[in-house]
């Protein structure tokens, strides 16, 4: 018996120094296969400053980014899958609620690294597929020239108050309202009940995000209802007159890494995969996207700006099947 | 000959099927489905359909009546009057078109929203009013800018037919004592009667599947139509491309019954030739005192559609974050914006493969459309009209469903062009041919059978009668269809984000980044420096075009 807890010690102290020799062969193998391929939703500039901050560390290592939405990732997975073309390692961003298809079709493997265990429960599936690495947060915002901090909203009813009609706009993206009606949250009557009311506001209906937030800083109205905190915030460092609204819960749409079961350069895409996760690339991803994951004790800029506010995170399966929703509340809105 | 149409057919009916087959299914790409009726019920039974396609259409006929009427009145002035300043005006006339549609819409709402409008702050100020005198979130908001956006594309398809047009007729109305304003609606609108139905069907299109003025002045004025129900059945998780796909057949259907009737209406095509054997050599009409008011004219339309949007832009492309134009902004204004394009990745990459497909991409989609067009005007084949009306739908098919369509295509087909800049080649062509033929017919129909025929009966063979004498009749318009595919190309964003790839990467796809970054002030900037390369390309395309292709030819 004590043979084997004797072992049973050993082993335990054995197995930390196994993880970090895996390194060593994945970095003699990454320097063999030179290149990795990263699909991503961040933008060529972001990705590009954390591609060089990655080199810093592995200069060997050439990293391909392309750009796109994540619904044309995933198309683009898809497609190539379908096609028997093999070109991609790892994606950020290729729409979560696709995974469990792309699991069952045998394109993704299963991948871990050290720096996982440092993400929070909500941002990593259980089976080993994907791990958030940030994302959006949604909040209102205001303009604070428009409206005065003493009668800024602090709650997602305060939007309701009739003083803001004709002072309120909404994006033509309806899904946030989709994700406040997940189960556990508001659900889809408050929800329905909720944009009813604020369709009395006559709120302005704006196309995107981008153009929400330009145009609430510009003073064209006073409260944008959901718009990307990042954002806000990125304006708010250059001096413009906007603010967001600490309301209760906000809502976070995750953008998560997976990996190809078929990458053409497995070591590279380990090496990267174990760096972004790190708290080296966690901080370089957090600093120049300002998008790190907002869980609770990330340590990210998110998670310190909300801190002491829930957060309903969006269920993409949810998201997906109930498109018939979205498009009731598009139509409440008057956007279709 | 048959190379050419083969070719042609081949671009088009790649995204044509796609289009049809993914409006009879249910689930996305990928994804097995059996055929269904199901989005056409969806979309057939909804009464809401007819409330768009009747917005669509009023929408459509007020700004291609706008564009129409400013389009032909510029293409005459320029080319058959004696209006001075000519190669400005021409420089300048396309300008709006290389604004990217993104800054397009948000640049108009900075200059006319009743909130924080430049104009109507500009206005309030100047006369003492209280309320903002325009209030541009109305339905009359929005064929006056969409009306003025397709100003250009009009002018540019009516240049070319007036210039190939024999003034003969013009000036023996002039001889028997008709005044110009009679001679210009007895005369020249008449014989240009082909080219400007042509031109109006191209432009009723271009408004009925434009989105960038619906989707911001009437979003907000609530006024909606079918482009947009396409745009949000695009943006849908997933996108719905069974929606997209039946909702562009019923753009493509209206497309192709305007075809067929301008087909019926205009099948005597010889009525209207005016090139013939004889001695053809356009003069240009003297305007006297009139030369004045034809400037004011221009100078009005180039402060609304160049000045005031380029104003805006580059406003916007100084400070840190858009704000309305105040003291306190003049203290934030500098030139980061422009410094921090040279920091984006891959920009001199974006700007060399821009350049090779805006090169390329005019080039073949003007020279097969030449072709397809004799066959269409000249040809004697029974297919012609069909061809005709095929050629017409890839401006009806959504620039996405383009991209997605040659993805699948050339994932499959064993052509090894996906992953490389040759697929965007094959996009910009696809997409450009509708105008290339549009253009080309409105120019071909003015040409005498009688030119080819003395040709033919000294031993010309087609090719040679087609290289040397149809085609020089016709550089005025092959370069105007040009210089208008070349800033298409310049500006596509839709075909390209699905096929780009990091070694394809092209302007467009840095606005793209920069807008959904949230950096307007960045998108500005980008947007300055490609009006200011578009209006040096024109003028470089103006001066030595025709130089150079008489040279070729």
């Amino acid at each position: 018996m004590k043979i084997f807890i004797s072992l049973g010690l050993l082993l335990l102290l054995i197995l930390p120094t196994a993880q970090a020799a895996a390194p060593d062969s994945r970095i003699e193998g990454a320097k063999r296969e030179k290149r990795l391929v990263w699909w991503a939703t961040l933008s060529s500039t972001e990705a590009n400053e954390v591609i060089k901050r990655f080199n810093r560390r592995y200069p060997f290592v050439d990293v391909e980014h392309w750009r796109a939405t994540g619904e044309v990732i995933a198309e683009k997975i898809w497609a190539e899958f379908h096609a028997k073309r093999h070109t991609w390692d790892v994606v950020l961003g290729g729409e979560n609620r696709k995974f469990p298809d792309l699991i069952k079709a045998g394109i993704l493997q299963k991948w871990s690294v050290p720096g996982r265990a440092n993400v929070h429960k909500q941002g990593k599936d259980p089976n080993g597929y994907w791990v958030v690495m940030g994302g959006n947060v949604i909040v209102p915002a205001y303009n604070t020239t428009l409206v005065p901090s003493s009668q800024a909203p602090r709650s997602w009813e305060d939007l309701l108050d009739p003083k803001w009609k004709g002072k309120l706009a909404v994006t033509t993206d309806v899904k946030p309202w989709v994700v406040l009606a997940q189960p556990g949250a508001w659900e889809k009557e408050k929800v329905r009940k909720y944009i009813s009311r604020l369709v009395a506001n006559k709120p302005q209906i704006i196309n995107g995000h981008t153009q929400a937030v330009a145009l609430l800083a510009a003073g064209e109205f006073a409260i944008a209802a959901e718009v990307y905190l990042y954002r806000v915030r990125m304006l708010m460092k250059k001096g413009a007159p906007i603010d967001w609204a600490r309301v209760n819960p906000v809502l976070f749409t995750g953008s998560a890494f997976i990996l190809s079961k078929n990458a053409p350069h497995p070591n590279a895409a380990y090496l990267w995969l174990d760096w972004i996760f790190s708290d080296e690339g966690n901080k370089a991803v957090d600093e120049i996207t300002g998008k790190g994951n907002p869980f609770p004790g990330s340590g990210t800029q998110q998670a310190e700006a909300i801190k002491g506010l829930s957060y309903v995170g969006r269920d993409d399966g949810y998201v997906y099947q109930n498109s018939e929703f979205a498009n009731e509340l598009s139509r409440i809105l008057g956007i279709q | 000959m048959v190379a050419v149409i083969a070719v042609t057919l081949y671009l088009v009916i790649v995204p044509l099927l796609f289009l049809l087959w993914s409006s009879f299914r249910s689930a996305p790409v990928g994804v097995s489905s059996p055929l269904t009726l199901e989005n056409y019920l969806k979309v057939y039974r909804d009464a809401r359909t007819y409330t768009l396609l009747g917005n669509t259409i009023v929408f459509a006929t007020g700004s291609a009546t706008i564009a129409i009427f400013l389009g032909v009145i510029f293409a005459w002035l320029l080319e058959r009057t004696n209006i001075p300043l000519k190669d400005l005006i021409y420089s300048l006339i396309p300008v709006p078109m290389a604004i990217p549609g993104v800054l397009f819409s948000i640049g108009w709402v900075l200059l006319l929203s009743p909130t924080i409008g430049v104009v109507n702050l500009f206005l309030v100020g100047l006369l003492g009013l209280e309320q903002p005198p325009i209030n541009i979130y109305s339905l009359g908001g929005m064929i006056f800018l969409e009306g003025l956006h397709l100003t250009p594309v009009t002018f540019l398809m009516m240049a070319g037919a007036f210039k190939s047009m024999d003034p003969a007729l013009e000036e023996a109305s002039a001889t028997a004592g008709a005044g110009l304003f009679a001679t210009l609606r007895r005369i020249t609108l008449k014989v240009l009667r082909p080219s400007i139905f042509a031109a109006l069907i191209y432009i009723f299109i271009s408004a009925m599947e434009s989105f960038e003025v619906p989707g911001v002045i009437g979003m907000r004025a609530g006024i909606h139509v079918l482009a947009l129900k396409i745009y949000l059945a695009k943006e849908a998780i997933p996108p719905d491309y069974g929606m997209v796909g039946t909702l562009a057949v019923l753009l493509l259907s209206i497309s192709a019954l305007m075809v067929y009737f301008y087909g019926k209406i205009t099948r005597a095509s010889e009525r209207y030739t005016t090139v013939t054997g004889k001695g053809y050599r356009p003069k240009m009409i003297d305007l006297g005192r009139w030369k004045h008011v034809a400037l004011g004219l221009f100078f009005c339309y180039f402060i609304l559609t160049v000045v005031l949007p380029l104003f805006i832009l580059l406003w916007a492309s100084l400070l840190p974050f858009y704000q309305a134009p105040s003291r306190k902004a003049l203290s934030n204004l500098s030139l980061n914006n422009y410094w921090s394009l040279f920091d984006y990745p891959k920009v001199g990459l974006s700007i060399r493969n821009t350049l090779v497909m805006v090169l390329l991409a005019p080039t073949i989609t003007m020279a097969l459309c030449s072709i397809i067009s004799w066959f269409i005007v000249k040809g004697e084949a029974k297919s012609r009209q069909a061809l005709d009306i095929i050629t017409i739908l890839p401006h009806a098919i959504p620039g996405i469903v383009i991209g997605v369509s040659l993805m699948w295509a050339y994932l499959v087909l064993p052509i090894p062009i996906y992953g490389t800049i040759w697929i965007l080649l094959v996009a910009y062509v696809t997409h450009r041919i509708s105008f290339g033929t549009r253009v080309m017919n409105a120019a071909m129909v003015q040409l005498h059978r009688e030119l080819e025929e003395a040709s033919y009966a000294s031993g010309g063979s087609w090719i040679r009668t087609f290289v040397r004498i149809t085609l020089p009749l016709l550089i005025p318009a092959f370069l105007n269809g040009w210089i208008f595919s070349a800033i298409a190309v310049a500006k596509a964003m839709g075909s390209v984000i699905m096929i780009y790839s990091p070694e394809s990467v092209v302007l467009p796809v840095l606005v793209w980044e920069r807008w959904n970054e949230g950096d307007v002030p960045g998108t500005a900037a980008l947007g300055v420096m490609m009006i200011v390369g578009l209006i040096l390309a024109t003028f470089v395309a103006r001066k030595y075009g025709p130089q150079l292709l008489s040279q070729r030819l």
